[in-house]
């Protein structure tokens, strides 16, 4: 195969997606105020991917962004780890972005000059359920930090008083805390995934991460994946708030017994935040931390013990807004 | 001294966060530890930190930072070269307090697990051999 230099890759993406694209369908959205057009090559792919996605569903005349999602079971062309990284880091004239998902064999290309992207998998039958729950983050992390909002690795939930950015890596309760919340009346805004414009969070993706237990609780939804035994399925909630404004940060850890909530540090904030959304969402991660740690700075943050009395944790949570200047 | 090319990091509340984004692992500095990584950013090569802290504390502070530097180029943090920008003025607190660099290593497997890799040469997707 052919190696291909980056200026010649949105061009190969893009001659590859009109191959593949008999059917194209369009759908226009609008996250965190940033027009994205997706366009999709068929309908087989837009039903798997489209559902978990949140935003505003407006036509536009001028996207910001157009996103080229398709699948196919090879691309025609190769190219070298000296040429583009699959770390996500930008190419040498700093306007192509480019990443690899080993596990599902995606493929997210962002041409920032052209304002296209392109998202490629192998074979849409058999996509991981986090591509399902989470489609194109990569894309809208590139995408999006254009436009200063910042993809971070949390949950967001909110009260009539104001919300809480949940922070963590993965097994840390986000997503319990989130949708035990959810199920207590809280607005919600992701359990994973939210886009971070100043201390305002967007909604990405009105997915949910669910067992068994947590389907009987929730507000209306539909389900994408069934949970199977301790393999947790994807929800999709009927209700998500487009924007959250965020009060504080909290910090969840599993530690079984009563559950309580405390103030803690900027730092151990910045600990649970940072190092989990750089290593999952890779880009300019120098100035992606700047952000975090100025969004540490200027809210209190909390550390949030989760026991087995899973009905206090969402008054623990309102405590923690009502308590945040 | 110079900080890693791969090494993220922003101090908040007097606590450096270390982010080495090329294994997955990240670290807590604090206390003179904290101070001293702001003399390294700002440009300051090892002898010169050293003779600083002497200066303004005690032999057996200097001492101890010398071990202390150790660590971070041994974790791979730092890279024991001569800075190669002007070293920017740093003032150090009062009081010394023995550096502490405390290491986090619970996102590694995430990042071994996790399905980002490096496009190998024979194109992608490939997974690493």
């Amino acid at each position: 195969m052919a190696t291909l230099a980056p200026s010649k890759l949105s061009a190969a993406f893009a001659e590859s997606f009109a191959l593949a694209s008999g059917a194209r369908i369009d759908d226009d959205r609008t996250i965190a105020g940033v027009h994205f057009r997706l366009s999709f090559a068929g309908e087989g792919i837009r039903e798997l991917l489209l559902p978990a996605l949140a935003g505003a569903s407006t036509a536009h005349a001028a996207p910001d962004f157009t996103l080229h999602i398709w699948d196919s079971t090879a691309l025609p062309f190769s190219w070298r780890a000296e040429v583009a990284s699959g770390r996500g880091e930008a190419d040498e004239t700093r306007t192509i972005r480019t990443s690899v998902t080993d596990g599902s064999g995606a493929v997210s290309v962002l041409d920032l000059e052209q304002r296209r992207g392109y998202f490629w998998i192998p074979d849409a039958q058999t996509l991981p359920w986090y591509e399902r729950a989470a489609p194109f983050r990569t894309l809208f992390h590139w995408s999006l930090s254009t436009f200063n909002s910042h993809l971070m690795h949390a949950a967001a939930v909110s009260t009539k008083a104001g919300g809480v950015l949940l922070a963590g890596r993965g097994g840390s309760g986000k997503s319990t805390t989130a949708l035990l919340c959810v199920a207590a009346g809280f607005a919600y805004a992701g359990d994973d995934y939210v886009a971070m414009k100043g201390q305002i969070a967007h909604t990405l993706y009105r997915s949910a991460k669910v067992d068994a237990t947590s389907l009987n609780m929730l507000p209306p939804f539909s389900l994408a994946i069934a949970p199977n035994g301790l393999e947790k399925g994807v929800a999709i909630l009927e209700d998500v708030a487009a924007s959250l404004p965020i009060v504080a940060l909290v910090v969840p850890r599993v530690t079984g017994g009563t559950s309580r909530i405390a103030r803690t540090s900027a730092a151990q904030a910045l600990r649970a935040l940072a190092p989990t959304t750089l290593f999952q969402l890779r880009g300019d991660s120098a100035s992606e931390l700047a952000v975090m740690a100025a969004l540490a700075r200027s809210l209190p943050s909390w550390s949030l013990d989760l026991g087995d009395d899973h009905a206090a944790i969402p008054e623990l949570v309102a405590h923690a807004i009502e308590a945040s200047p | 001294m110079v900080i890693g090319s791969k090494v993220s990091h922003e101090c908040v509340d007097g606590e450096v966060i270390v982010i080495n984004m090329d294994n997955g692992t990240y670290y807590s500095i604090r206390d003179s530890g904290a101070d001293v990584w702001q003399l390294i950013d700002a440009g300051w090569n090892r002898d010169e930190v050293l003779a600083l802290v002497a200066v303004e504390y005690c032999d057996a502070a200097s001492a101890a930072i010398s071990l202390f530097l150790d660590e971070l180029v041994s974790e791979g943090l730092v890279i024991d070269a001569a800075a190669s920008k002007q070293a920017r003025s740093v003032e150090l607190p009062a009081s010394f307090l023995t550096p502490r660099l405390e290491k986090f290593t619970d996102l590694q497997d995430l990042l071994l697990l996790d399905p980002i890799h490096e496009v190998g040469v024979a194109g992608w997707p490939h997974k690493p051999a």
